[in-house]
């Protein structure tokens, strides 16, 4: 029940009263229970409502507790000042996979609510956020929550953001966004710190932000937008100014925090378009809408066309799924433009789809998706990135996929992608993660001093080296204490050597994996141990070898099994012992066949996690 | 027609512990042996195999009345063999007999509750061979504590199987540490030798013969032949399915892939490994082979 108040759509949109701001924090900061309480407070939504809303999120969002993507709200708040102001509240995916999206919802923005655990104090995605929010020159308006809790340290944890961050803590709002203390002050503070949104006017050449997409079954593409300069409204004909695809306008709407259709949406507003779009790979995040006729000359600053980052084979277990794996991806791409997929094959696994992926996370969570909400069995195949190649004859090109490595003897070059981390970790552990750092090839270029407990390391890192494990293993050297944040920052010349794995002499091209050359000895016994320990043993000994070109760098052995049953033959015997035969090859139809040996799905897995399952 | 017939007695004095067949302690269903008669096809049968449980615990003659083959085996227990019953056997027209001692070992013997000791089973054997030029005798092989010396008593004919702990057997119920696989496989093949050595040659995966004694039911059944299965708990093979000629792979005489040209791949690639050799087209284990022969075989399924 809505105890009083109105709703978003009653309040005159005036510039002056609009807050357009974002919430965000590391992850378990809070960020999804202060928006919670916001929403409470300004009675946007009942408490019924919230907790659907909380049971509305992906099963694989909530396990992992981050966000993937939510939509904007808006709310109507009657502030101290006796005026109703128009809050939009709009959500950023939070992870640095999606950097880009997160830069561009944070562009449909004026300020950020930084949240900061109290006890936990500034953490990596801490400061990568921070550093999104003032690269998009927000006015960041920081919290610090979780302060009925024992381990607060409210002084230091300021002093923390001071330091590193670099933002005045002369007014901190002290909050508790579980219990619902002080956050009465963190709306005031919305209306008082953060500005209104600038504009050339209502009466100015339309220019809208494009800040995210969903796809509706019935209504094809709904755009979300915040609108920048003039006006927006149905039967309309609009243009997006980057991918230049035209389409009319059928509806206009805001949040609130439904979607609810409006005659029109004007400067400084944030709300929908429905057209006639129907491929979502049309709209692109990021993208100026303008209008057809009499449109803006310039788009708005920052867009640029998205490219994956992290690239992998996903193929069907078994082959007569393909066309479903095929449906699946499709499926979800309309949702999530942002991953790619195209037909491939291989000798080993069939047909299936070369995939690429913002990030680590974002491919996992493709992955993990295919298999949940589609019920798909897949294999899939090492991560890589992408690569560039010089040739001798001065041909540059780029390889996403080890089995398209050229000949070496043609290469002159290869450069491999280099990423710029922050890692955040408890003094003690700092020689561990120097060390692990090291062991991939990375390099720390300095150290920062966060407080009496943790340092910063800034360093550089190649993406390469991250993709498998690195991310378990910081967190096991720090007793699960660091955190990590990174951006990419350009290709660097590297040794780089495509390493082959062969099972029983027979190279099985699913496992082919980019390696440097220094790191290939090591990666190859890791990964033929993975291999032998994950194979069951055969009727003959499997030597699984790992080979640079003809050279071989690593061998492990799968002994073979000693003898399979000599049984007492009767009557019913033959019966029954083919149907022992049938069984037997049942329990072998879940694993891919290479040159006779039967490889289970738990070896592609153990390969690709780099360990080894016990 | 099925030429081959096998028929089932699941009548047994006790349950032995290993035992996971279909057999009962108890005693004859009356009118057992009468009923099989009354299902009986006119025959002629190129074999015939009575075995159990124990057939010699029912009176067999109206079917030794009724029924003839050039190769005819009963299943004997030592505690059944008597003077009168291998004279009534042999009257009515069995030629063969197999008999289950499965130890030379007292103690194991015990331990199976088989109710005799290995002297009184040789002495049975020996009264058996007075009447039956055609006999040969099961062993187990693998069973806990199990230890002795293969002693030659003139088998033509020695069947020698690995402990399989099934769970339905008293055995598999009591949880009980059986040898591991090197150990049984090389107690195996010091049994293959000593046989060798006494002229049976091993002509099946589990089955050793004097040359001409090789049990031709068997072999039948393992080549893919019709057989028609009577009584309780016996199945019968009749239209096989082609494909259980595969079988014949546990052989001597091999499996021919004439007519399982989609089978040579794989068999190809197992004489590579050293698992088989081939003469034509035909593949014949090779001593590591007969160790994992079935998994070879549900390669072909």
């Amino acid at each position: 029940m809505r105890r009083g108040g109105g709703s978003a759509e009653q309040v005159m949109a005036t510039l002056e009263n609009i807050r357009n701001f974002c919430i965000i924090a590391h992850v378990d900061h809070g960020k999804t229970t202060l928006s919670d309480r916001i929403l409470e407070l300004t009675h946007a939504v009942s408490q019924r409502e919230l907790k659907e809303q909380t049971l509305d999120a992906m099963d694989l969002e909530r396990e992992r507790g981050i966000t993937i993507k939510s939509h904007p709200v808006s709310m109507e708040y009657e502030a101290k000042d006796g005026k109703k102001y128009l809050f939009n509240l709009l959500d950023t995916p939070g992870h640095v996979d999606f950097a880009y999206e997160v830069s561009r919802s944070m562009g449909a923005c004026e300020g950020a609510l930084l949240v900061v655990d109290a006890a936990q104090g500034v953490e990596a995605q801490t400061v990568a956020n921070t550093y999104f929010a003032q690269d998009a020159k927000l006015e960041i308006v920081p919290v610090l929550n979780k302060v009925d809790l024992p381990g607060a340290n409210v002084p230091e944890v300021s002093r923390e953001i001071e330091d590193i961050l670099a933002i005045p803590m002369d007014d901190p709002l002290l909050v508790s966004a579980k219990t619902g203390q002080g956050c009465e002050a963190v709306l005031e503070a919305i209306v008082q710190r953060i500005p209104p949104p600038e504009t050339r006017g209502i009466d100015a050449p339309l220019r809208a932000l494009v800040f995210d997409s969903v796809f509706d079954e019935f209504r094809g593409v709904i755009t979300y937008v915040r609108v920048v300069d003039g006006s927006l409204k149905a039967g309309q004909s609009v243009v997006f100014m980057g991918s230049r695809v035209t389409t009319a306008v059928h509806e206009v709407g805001i949040f609130s925090p439904n979607k609810k259709p409006v005659e029109k949406l004007e400067a400084g507003q944030v709300g929908y378009i429905v057209g006639t779009v129907k491929d979502p790979s049309e709209i692109k995040i990021g993208d100026t809408v303008t209008t057809a006729k009499l449109g803006a000359d310039d788009p708005l600053p920052g867009f640029h066309d998205i490219h994956p980052t992290v690239f992998c084979g996903i193929y069907p277990m078994s082959t007569d799924e393909f066309q479903k794996v095929e449906q699946g991806l499709e499926k979800l791409h309309l949702n999530d433009s942002a991953f790619t997929f195209h037909h491939e094959s291989s000798l080993a696994l069939g047909f299936g789809f070369r995939c690429g992926f913002l990030g680590l996370l974002h491919m996992e969570i493709v992955q993990e998706r295919l298999r949940r909400e589609f019920g798909l069995d897949i294999i899939t195949t090492s991560p890589g990135v992408i690569y560039k190649l010089k040739m001798k004859d001065g041909e540059e090109r780029e390889l996403d996929n080890p089995l398209q490595m050229p000949d070496p003897s043609a290469l002159e070059t290869i450069s491999e992608p280099i990423l710029k981390a922050r890692i955040i970790t408890p003094s003690e552990s700092i020689g561990d993660v120097m060390r692990i750092v090291m062991d991939r090839r990375g390099f720390v270029e300095g150290t920062e001093t966060i407080d009496q407990k943790r340092v910063m390391l800034h360093c550089k890192l190649p993406l390469n080296e991250i993709l498998i494990d690195f991310h378990d293993t910081l967190k096991s050297v720090s007793h699960g204490y660091a955190s990590m944040d990174y951006e990419p920052a350009g290709y660097q010349v590297s040794d780089i050597v495509k390493m082959d794995i062969l099972l029983n002499g027979e190279t099985v091209d699913a496992f082919a994996t980019m390696v440097h050359r220094d790191k290939a000895r090591s990666r190859g016994i890791q990964m033929c141990k993975a291999l032998s320990e994950a194979i069951p043993p055969h009727q003959f000994k499997i030597p699984v070898q790992a080979a640079i070109g003809k050279e071989i760098i690593a061998r492990e052995d799968i002994r073979p099994f000693r003898k399979d049953v000599l049984a007492k033959l009767y009557g019913g015997d033959v019966t029954r012992k083919m149907k022992v035969l049938e069984k037997q090859k049942r329990g072998k139809a879940r694993m891919k066949e290479f040159g006779h040996v039967n490889v289970p799905q738990s070896a592609f897995i153990a390969v690709l996690k780099g360990t080894i399952k016990e | 027609m099925a030429e081959n017939l096998y028929i089932h007695f699941p009548f047994c004095r006790r349950k032995c512990t290993y035992c996971a067949l279909p057999s009962k302690a108890m005693r004859p269903t009356p009118g057992y042996v009468e009923n099989i008669v009354r299902q009986l096809p006119p025959g002629p049968f190129k074999t015939i195999y009575f075995g159990g449980g124990t057939p010699a615990l029912c009176d067999l003659s109206p079917l030794l009345d009724r029924l003839e083959a050039p190769e005819w085996t009963v299943e004997l227990h030592p505690l059944d063999v008597r003077r009168e019953l291998l004279e009534t056997l042999k009257a009515g027209g069995v030629n063969r007999i197999s008999m289950g001692v499965q130890s030379f070992s007292d103690a194991t013997l015990k331990d199976m509750g088989r109710g005799y000791t290995a002297a009184q089973a040789h002495r049975a054997f020996d009264l058996i061979r007075e009447y039956f030029d055609n006999a040969g005798i099961d062993l187990i092989v693998g069973y806990p504590g199990d230890k002795w010396e293969l002693e030659d008593w003139g088998f033509k004919h020695v069947s020698v199987y690995s402990l399989i702990l099934e769970p339905e057997s008293i055995l598999g119920r009591q949880s009980r540490a059986i040898p591991g696989d090197d150990e049984t496989l090389d107690r195996i093949r010091e049994i293959a030798e000593a046989l060798d050595r006494m002229g049976l040659r091993r002509y099946e995966i589990s089955s050793y013969a004097k040359e001409g004694f090789e049990c031709r039911h068997n072999l039948a059944v393992w080549r893919g032949e019709d057989y028609l299965g009577l009584g309780d708990g016996a199945e019968s093979g009749l239209d096989r399915d082609p494909r259980e000629k595969m079988l014949s792979l546990r052989t001597r005489y091999g499996l021919d892939t004439s007519a399982f040209p989609q089978w040579r791949e794989t068999l190809d690639f197992h004489v590579r490994e050293g698992l088989l050799t081939k003469t034509g087209l035909v593949y014949r284990l090779t001593s590591r082979g007969t160790e994992v022969c079935d998994s070879i075989l549900a390669e072909l399924v």
